[in-house]
Formats: C-alpha cells, sequence, structure tokens
C-alpha cells in the first residue's frame, strides 16, 4: 500500500516586493510505500530540506500534490494542521530539538501530552520504546546532561511514540560523532524491521546506505533513484558513491 | 582615522541594540529629568514664601534623596541587564580579534553617547517640565499665586554630576566584568543557567517565616508612637522575605506541581511549568523587584492621597476648637486675665463663642506599676509605656459638664482617652488614693480615641490646693497651666484679627506666655505639608511606576529571546499557533500577575499599620483611607495589565518570528 505520495511537486520562492523568483523544487514525483526505509540524497541547495519542509505541512507547496495515505494534505484545513502533523508523523532532526528545560522522559511524553493523553497511557507507550533505544536509564536526566547519541535517540523515541504513519528525519546524523551515527542508523534499521516507514534526508552516503532505496534530486528534481534489491550495505554505499560522482560531474537524467 | 572605527562601532552596536537601548536611554532620561525637577524644586527660593515653608522644604529635601538612591540602584540594575545580552556580541568581538583594550574604548563610547545623551536630555526635558511639575506643586499645595520659575544652575550641575558618576561607574562595572571574563564564556554568556535549580527547602521556610513575622508584627501594633519604629522593622522581614520566597519558594512550589502528574501531564500545564523552573531562576529577583516596587507606589499614593483628602478630618483632630489658648501660667489671677482680655478683644471684633470650655490643670507623667500610677515629673512628655495625668479641680468638669458634683478630699472624677474606662473603684497616684466617684464618657475638653498616642487620664479632684500639693512634691517653682478653646461665629478677617490681638496683649500687657491657636491659620500650613506629602508621593509613585514597566519591558524582550527556540521545536513537535498563542498567554499572565498579586496582599497586611501612622498624623477616618486605598490599587491594577498586554504582544511577536 502506498503512504506518501508526491505528485508534481513545485514551490517558488518569490522575495518580498515580487522582484526575484526562486525555484526551489521545479517537479518532484515519486512515492513511498508502506514499510519502506527511503533516503533523499542531494547537495546543499538542492531542495531537499524544502522538500521535507512541504512533507512535514510546515511549508505550502506552489503547485502540485502530496496525499498521506491517500488523504491530500491541501484539504486539511488550517486550523488542524497541527494536530494532523501531531498524529501522522514522527520527526528526527540534526540538531536534536529537544527542549532543554524538560527531562528526558518529559521530552519523550511532549506530542503525547499535547494530544492530551493521559499519564498512564503515556508511561505505559514510552517504556518498550525507550527499552529499545537504550535509554531507558536516563529518563530523569536532562538533555544537558546526556552525550549527543543519547539525545537523538530521545528524539527517535519522541518520534514513535504517537506511532506515526511515516517518520520524517532531517540529516539525523548531521551531528553524531561515527559510532553514534553507526548506532542511530541501526536503531533506523530496527525501527523499519517492525514496519515503520522511514523518509530520512540526508547526504551522508553512510546513511544513505542503510536505506531500501535512495532517490537524489538536483536542482529541484528528482534526478536518480537506486534500489537496494539483494545488496548489502557496502554494496550500496559504492553505487551511491558512484552516482553522486556523475551527479556532481554532470550527466542525464535517468527517471 | 583608526579612532573613527570605535566611534562607528559604537554606534551601530546601539542602533542594533536598540530594542534595549531605547527604553533604558528612555528611563535614563526620564529619572535624569526627576531627579533635576525635585532637587531644582527643594532647592527654589519661591518655598520661602510659602506658609510651612520649612516643612516643605524637608519633605522635598527627602524626595530628593529617595530618588537619587534609587537612580543608582535602578540605573545599575539596568545596566546589567543589558551586559547580560551583551555578553555574547562583546565576546564574537573579542574573537574576531578586538582585543580588551579595543573593547574598552569601544564601550567608553557608548557610555559616553548613553550617558551624555541621556544627562543632556534629562536635562532639557527637566527644564521644560519643570514648569509644569511647579504648577502642579502650586496646585495641590492650595495656592494659585505666581511664582518665581527659574532655570536652576546649581540643579544642572548637581544633576551632571550625580548622573555622570552613575554611568562612570557602571562602565567601570561593565569593563571589570569583562575583563575577568574569558572569550569561549561570553561567547557563551547568553547559554549560562541551563541546570535545573535546586530547590532550597530551607530558604523558602524562611522566606514564609519572615514574610509572616512581618505581617503578624505589622497587624499586632496598638500604639500608633511604635507604630513608625515597627513599620521598618515589619517592611524589612516582608521584604526580605519577598526574596527569599520568590527566589526559592517559587521553585519549591512548581517542583511540588511537577511531581503531581495528573496535574502536570496536561496540556496546558506541561510546558508553563517545566519552563517557569528555569523562568524563574533567572527571574525571581527581578520579579521580586517588580513586587517590592508596586508595593511602594500603592503605599506612597494611597497614604499621600488619604491625608490629603482628609484634610478636614485631620484639621478637626489637630484642632477640636476652632481657637485654642495654652498658657503655661495657670494660676488664678492669670487666669482672670486671660478670661478678660479673651472676652474683650472677642467683643471688640463682633465675635461670638461657642462650645466654650475652660481649664486649670496640671499634667504629671507617671509610670504605671501594680495598678498604680508613680508620678514621675511635671508637664507631658511622650512615653509609649507611660501614662499622662491631667489633674484639675472638679469646679472646671461641673462648668464642662454643667453638672454640680462635690467632692470630699480624696474623691475624684475620672475620665479615660481609651475607649476602654478605668473601671476600677480606685486609683492611686503617688502616695494618695483617690475613691472614684464617678467615671464619665464625655468631657467637653477631649475625647475618647480608638487608639490613644499614650494612656491619659483626666482626673478631677477636690480642688486647687490638691494641684498645688503635686507640684510641691514633683515640680518646684511651676505653676498650673490653663487651656481655654471655644468655637467662632464671625467673619474670617475678624478671628484672625482678634487672635492676633489676644496674643499681643496677653504678651505685652500681661506677660503671660500662653499660646493661641487659631485653626484657620495652621490649615495653611497643614495644607502645605500634607500637600507636598502628596507631591512627593505622586512624584515618587510615578518613578517606582516607570521602573516597574521598564523592568517588564525588558523581561518580556529577554525571555521572548530565550523562549524563540522552544517554541519553535513546539511547532515543529504538533503545536498549533492557537496552542502556542494559549501558552505564552498563560505563562506571562502568571509571572507577571504574581508580583501584582503579593503587592495587593502585602498592601492589606500593610493596612492596619498605615492607618495607625495616619492617626498619628491627626487622619483618623479609616473608611477614607479604605476607600483611598482601593482606588488607588484599582488605578495600578488598569496601568499594569495594560503594560502587560502591549509587553505580552510584543514577546508573542519575538517568539513566533
Amino acid at each position: 500500500m502506498t503512504i506518501l505520495e508526491v505528485q508534481n511537486l513545485k514551490k517558488i520562492y518569490t522575495t518580498r516586493f515580487g522582484g526575484n523568483q526562486v525555484e526551489a523544487l521545479r517537479n518532484v514525483t515519486f512515492s513511498v510505500e508502506d514499510g519502506e526505509y527511503v533516503a533523499i540524497m542531494g547537495e546543499s541547495g538542492s531542495g531537499k530540506t524544502t522538500l521535507l519542509n512541504i512533507l512535514a505541512a510546515l511549508d505550502k507547496p506552489t503547485g502540485g500534490r502530496i496525499k498521506l495515505k491517500g488523504r491530500d494534505l491541501s484539504t486539511v484545513p488550517d486550523k488542524e494542521i497541527a494536530a494532523f502533523r501531531r498524529q501522522n508523523l514522527g520527526f528526527v532532526f540534526q540538531d536534536f530539538n529537544l527542549l532543554d528545560t524538560l527531562s528526558i522522559r518529559d521530552n519523550i511524553f511532549l506530542p503525547l501530552v499535547l494530544a492530551g493523553k493521559k499519564y498512564p497511557e503515556m508511561e505505559q507507550r514510552m517504556i518498550p520504546i525507550a527499552k529499545s533505544l537504550g535509554i531507558y536509564e536516563l529518563l530523569n536526566k536532562f538533555p544537558y546532561e546526556v552525550s549527543g547519541g543519547q539525545k537523538q535517540r530521545t528524539a527517535v523515541a519522541r518520534a514513535l511514540i504517537t506511532k506515526p504513519q511515516l517518520i520524517l528525519a532531517d540529516e539525523p546524523t548531521g551531528a553524531l560523532d561515527s559510532r553514534a551515527s553507526d548506532e542511530l542508523l541501526r536503531q533506523f534499521t530496527k525501527i523499519n524491521d517492525t514496519g515503520q516507514t522511514i523518509l530520512m534526508v540526508t547526504h551522508s552516503v553512510k546513511a544513505a546506505s542503510n536505506a531500501n532505496r535512495v532517490l537524489f534530486i538536483k536542482d529541484g528534481e528528482v534526478f536518480h533513484q537506486i534500489y537496494r534489491g539483494k545488496l548489502r550495505n557496502e554494496e550500496l554505499y559504492q553505487k551511491i558513491s558512484d552516482t553522486l560522482t556523475v551527479l556532481t560531474t554532470g550527466g542525464e537524467h535517468h527517471v | 582615522m583608526f579612532k573613527g572605527i570605535y566611534v562607528k562601532l559604537a554606534v551601530s552596536n546601539l542602533k542594533k541594540n536598540r530594542k534595549s537601548y531605547i527604553p533604558y536611554m528612555i528611563t535614563s532620561i526620564l529619572t535624569v529629568m526627576m531627579f533635576y525637577d525635585i532637587y531644582m524644586i527643594a532647592i527654589n527660593t519661591g518655598i520661602d514664601d510659602m506658609p510651612g515653608d520649612d516643612s516643605v522644604r524637608s519633605v522635598l529635601g527627602f524626595g530628593t534623596m529617595i530618588v537619587a538612591i534609587f537612580a543608582c540602584i535602578f540605573l545599575f540594575y539596568t545596566n546589567n541587564f543589558l551586559m547580560k545580552q551583551r555578553k555574547k556580541e562583546i565576546g564574537l568581538y573579542n574573537v574576531l580579534g578586538m582585543g580588551k583594550r579595543n573593547i574598552a574604548v569601544m564601550m567608553l563610547w557608548e557610555s559616553l553617547f548613553i550617558g551624555a545623551g541621556s544627562i543632556i536630555l534629562g536635562v532639557l526635558f527637566g527644564i521644560l517640565m519643570g514648569k509644569l511639575i511647579f504648577l502642579i506643586l502650586y496646585r495641590i499645595l492650595g495656592y494659585g499665586t505666581s511664582f518665581q520659575y527659574e532655570i536652576s544652575i546649581q540643579g544642572i550641575t548637581v544633576t551632571v554630576l550625580l548622573f555622570g558618576t552613575i554611568f562612570f561607574v557602571t562602565l567601570l562595572f561593565n569593563l571589570l566584568q569583562i575583563r575577568h571574563t574569558n572569550p569561549i564564556e561570553l561567547l557563551h554568556g547568553g547559554n549560562v543557567g541551563e541546570r535545573e535549580p535546586k530547590t532550597k527547602v530551607f530558604m523558602t521556610i524562611l522566606g514564609l517565616i519572615m514574610l509572616v513575622a512581618g505581617y503578624v508584627i505589622a497587624n499586632k501594633v496598638e500604639n500608633p508612637v511604635t507604630a513608625i519604629t515597627i513599620f521598618f522593622i515589619a517592611v524589612l522581614l516582608v521584604v526580605l522575605g519577598t526574596y527569599a520566597l520568590f527566589v526559592a519558594g517559587s521553585i519549591f512550589v512548581l517542583k511540588l506541581l511537577r511531581k503531581n502528574k495528573k496535574f502536570y501531564y496536561h496540556q496546558r500545564h506541561f510546558h508553563s511549568v517545566s519552563g517557569m523552573i528555569y523562568r524563574m531562576k533567572q527571574n525571581a529577583v527581578g520579579l521580586a523587584n517588580i513586587c517590592i516596587l508596586s508595593t511602594m507606589v500603592l503605599v506612597t499614593v494611597s497614604t499621600t492621597v488619604s491625608l490629603n483628602m482628609g484634610m478636614e478630618n485631620i484639621m478637626g483632630n489637630r484642632f477640636p476648637k476652632e481657637y485654642m489658648l495654652t498658657s503655661y501660667d495657670g494660676t488664678d489671677d492669670a487666669i482672670r486675665k486671660i478670661d478678660n482680655i479673651v472676652t474683650e478683644e472677642i467683643n471688640r471684633y463682633g465675635l461670638t463663642r461657642e462650645n466654650a470650655f475652660r481649664c486649670q490643670y496640671v499634667d504629671v507623667t507617671a509610670q504605671k506599676k501594680d495598678g498604680k500610677f508613680i508620678p514621675e515629673s511635671l508637664g507631658a512628655s511622650f512615653y509609649p509605656d507611660k501614662a499622662i495625668m491631667e489633674v484639675a479641680p472638679v469646679s472646671y468638669y461641673n462648668e464642662m459638664n454643667g453638672e454640680n458634683v462635690k467632692l470630699e478630699d480624696g474623691e475624684a472624677v475620672l475620665f479615660t482617652v481609651s475607649e476602654e474606662n478605668y473601671g476600677k473603684e480606685e486609683l492611686t497616684l503617688g502616695d494618695q488614693t483617690y475613691r472614684i466617684k464617678k467615671e464619665t464618657d464625655t468631657l467637653a475638653m477631649a475625647e475618647k480615641e480608638a487608639f490613644p498616642y499614650m494612656d491619659q487620664y483626666y482626673l478631677f479632684v477636690k480642688d486647687e490646693s490638691i494641684l498645688n500639693e503635686l507640684i510641691k512634691k514633683y515640680g518646684k517653682g511651676s505653676t498650673p497651666s490653663y487651656v481655654y478653646g471655644f468655637d467662632l461665629e464671625g467673619s474670617k478677617e475678624n478671628k484672625t484679627a482678634a487672635a492676633n490681638a489676644i496674643q499681643t496683649r496677653l504678651t505685652n500687657e500681661s506677660k503671660i506666655s500662653a499660646a493661641g491657636e487659631l485653626r484657620d491659620d495652621f490649615e495653611k500650613d497643614f495644607h502645605s505639608l500634607y500637600g507636598s506629602f502628596l507631591f512627593l508621593g505622586l512624584f515618587l509613585g510615578s518613578l517606582f511606576l516607570m521602573a516597574t514597566v521598564l523592568i517588564i519591558y525588558y523581561k518580556q524582550i529577554s525571555e521572548g529571546y530565550e523562549d524563540q527556540r522552544r517554541y519553535q521545536i513546539m511547532a515543529k513537535v504538533g503545536m498549533s499557533k492557537k496552542e502556542i498563542k494559549k501558552s505564552i498567554n498563560g505563562q506571562v499572565r502568571l509571572v507577571f500577575f504574581i508580583p501584582l498579586c503579593f503587592a495587593v496582599i502585602h498592601v492589606i497586611a500593610a493596612f492596619r499599620l498605615m492607618d495607625k501612622i495616619l492617626i498619628l498624623m491627626n487622619l483618623t477616618n479609616t473608611n477614607l483611607f479604605i476607600a483611598c486605598t482601593a482606588g488607588t490599587v484599582l488605578a495600578f491594577a488598569v496601568i499594569y495589565i495594560v503594560v502587560f498586554k502591549i509587553t505580552a504582544r510584543e514577546y508573542y511577536k519575538i517568539v513566533t518570528k
């Protein structure tokens, strides 16, 4: 079943007085199936972040359509958009975005509290997630007391606790050292194995080589995609590297 | 050329930080202005022509001192606030290769611009506003006469010196602070204090005890004379208690709330409670400042307004009769002369006496011991723990009250000033015990009081011989005193003329040392005195109000920047704009209305004490005081809410940027 459908997505930024127009997304079309683990790659300025913001309903497209589980995002009224985001999407950011005033536990609870859930239910949902992410012992600590990797795993727990349709990850390994990155990517694979759909934006080849499918964006369009098929991580890594070389030195569209 | 760059940097820095510096400049300008104005008025020669000029001058002198002290504290506090915000920026300059010496030069220019600008503009506005403030003062004092308004060179000099020093010292302090920190610390200057504050149970309890103790002593006071001493102790306790409770108590309560899972994990409370725990760490002192300042505004304005609105009540208490003559020579011969002169002069000016009373008496200051009164000296002196016994022949009692009581030796008629009667059968004064034949509830020459200054009795005895005996024993060589009081019917001019004539004849013709007080003559003095109190109350009230507004503004701005990131995260995680607005409103409202609530509680707790102090100033109309206080609180709350609304909007703009 298709979870996410993106059709002819277009985004044009206009400067305040309508002078210059910048085309961030020209024509992006792709779809994500239930249980998939997709990585989107591209250089800085290729439109990755714009795409993610639009998928997260933080920004509105100039043209085209996004369907999440068959529902057109543009039909969700503004009033409900925050609740919609809360219920259907989980986020993992490069800079963690944890609230420093909340303990690890409370940071994980945040979306549930916003949704008005009762405390016993929150606790019940949180415990298995925290255990599997290896942060159960840290629940009473505060963000400034734990390492970057632990912070990011807290953010993952926060994304998972709402049982979202889709997890959107924006450079999740960007602020982590290599060991913490490896650990986080292992967690992502584990989470994906339980059937959770993940869409990750990254320019780390290593991170992308963990995904099942890699999309390449260049100049606001999907330029190429690679399926893992039977490839091992190392092989996929090589293939991604090759593609990136072609991408940066120029080449034809393959989609 | 190289110097030019510092000036340029300083100017661009001030421009960049204008959101913080404009209010700072405005405050500085207003403070300079207010200091110049009050100082200029206090030293103005025009005051000499006013009735009661001495008291007006001393009240204004006191006000000048308060404004000066306040200016020091307040400008220092706001400067500190600004520096905290700019640490990062200064750290950046340091990292980019500016030495600390260069930074110092840059900051010197900044201070020069701010300081010189504030002083020049402040004095300028002071000169402009001075005329208006002068008019207000005269209007309050009740004199429409023209006056000499002059630009005071002395005033300008003192203002420039005072504020020049303040700005210089703050600059030194800033430089010292920068000198002692390294660039990395400066860079992170904005981010320190992320650690969760500890719960200070001991401090919470201490604060609570101090606050309660302050409230209790303020409400235990019975005697107006002791009220002033107690007032300062109570104020000190309450101030300290407020700071302790804001600093420690707030965090204690918030952590308790966090422990309550059902309350804490609720959409509306979750972010507020957790955010407040951090917010209180940095802002408790600021909020306590707001609270104390608000209390000061409320107390000064409400009491001074009461004093002015209760002028009639005050005059009635201070001068029970329109004309009162007190003579230290109260021998029968002197009394005859006084009575003659008074009657003659009153007739001459076509006036009539009403409600007259007269009495010959001896004042005895006595120590109360085992229910007995032990005389210590003759003459009334104020000791809150002693009693005054006014001993007089019963014939005057009969004359005053229109009765015909006959007393034997060892018998007396008694009147107590306190509402509670003496009630016993006997009264011992020295070695003489009197049987109380009658205790009267009314006496023409005195009134019962709910809270008298001190224990005061009127003891009417058989005749003058007993008075003479007391004099022989306790005050050799003195004579009884004599008091003659009455209301007058007739024109104002004639009353004054008669009073003057009586005074002149008594001194020149009869050589009797007596003083007559005509209420009208004193009314002007009292108007001046209490009018200058009101003026000062309003003046200081507006100064404190300005400070409160500014602190609130700064808090909102700085917290806005701090919360910006938090709200961005919340928005990303799935909080709608509406929810964010709600959460902000809730939190901000809590933060800013706690000081107001505490201020109102302080005022309520201080009410009885303030009422007592007003009694000391002859204002006994408690209802009037209640009305004035309620009015002041209401007016203040309205201003506070307006400020809150404006700054909350500013805060929202910053947070949702």
